[in-house]
């Protein structure tokens, strides 16, 4: 069974479903307009499955949006849209920011 | 471009694993169920997940399964069935 890839979890057992509800966070409601907007031309759906399935298994076990947001910036990276050095510096930035207004 | 399989038709998924994005679960290779209909054909999704076009479309299958063929170990009723879709490529004549 060594052939089977981390995210095609099909039939193995994943404990209980949590079924209660809440309201979707700001971010990720941006997050989720950001990729309609790129939509087909940088973040065509499958494209969007491919890079999920290929995050290391760490991000893959992020909560979804998470998850989409190390996915999309792989994706991004790839494409051209940013260098994964202009990525870096930029969270470099922000993290520095949001320390400093702490 | 003619279908390979018809309704009815038991067919076997392949066993096989591929690198990359695909569409066809790890836990349905090597299953075999009877095609319960054709439908469609789509551009291929394998392809699109990398860019390309998806030409040419992929003639796409609703296949039925015994959940007792699947799960080695299922508990429920004998005639409990599972329908997935599955892409031609991915299926054999069982």
């Amino acid at each position: 069974m060594t052939d089977r890839r981390y995210h095609d979890m099909g039939g193995e057992p994943a404990g209980p479903v949590d079924p209660s509800t809440h309201e979707a966070e700001p971010w990720q409601k941006l997050i989720t307009a950001l990729r309609n907007a790129l939509g087909d031309d940088y973040c065509r759906v499958d494209e969007l499955r491919r890079a999920l399935e290929d995050l290391r298994p760490e991000d893959y076990d992020l909560p979804y949006f998470e998850r989409w947001a190390v996915a999309m910036v792989n994706l991004f990276c790839e494409k051209g849209l940013f260098s994964r050095a202009e990525w870096d510096a930029k969270m470099a930035e922000v993290r520095r920011k949001v320390q400093e207004a702490a | 471009m003619t279908a390979m399989f018809k309704v009815g038709d038991k067919v076997t998924v392949k066993r096989t694993h591929p690198p990359g994005h695909r569409r066809t679960p790890f836990y349905i290779r090597g299953k075999a169920g009877i095609v319960e209909r054709i439908a469609g054909n789509f551009a291929n999704p394998e392809e699109l997940a990398y860019g390309f076009d998806g030409e040419p479309r992929r003639r796409l299958y609703r296949v039925r399964f015994m959940q007792t063929e699947i799960w080695p170990r299922y508990d429920g009723p004998a005639q409990d069935t599972l329908d997935l879709e599955v892409f031609e490529h991915w299926l054999e004549p069982a």
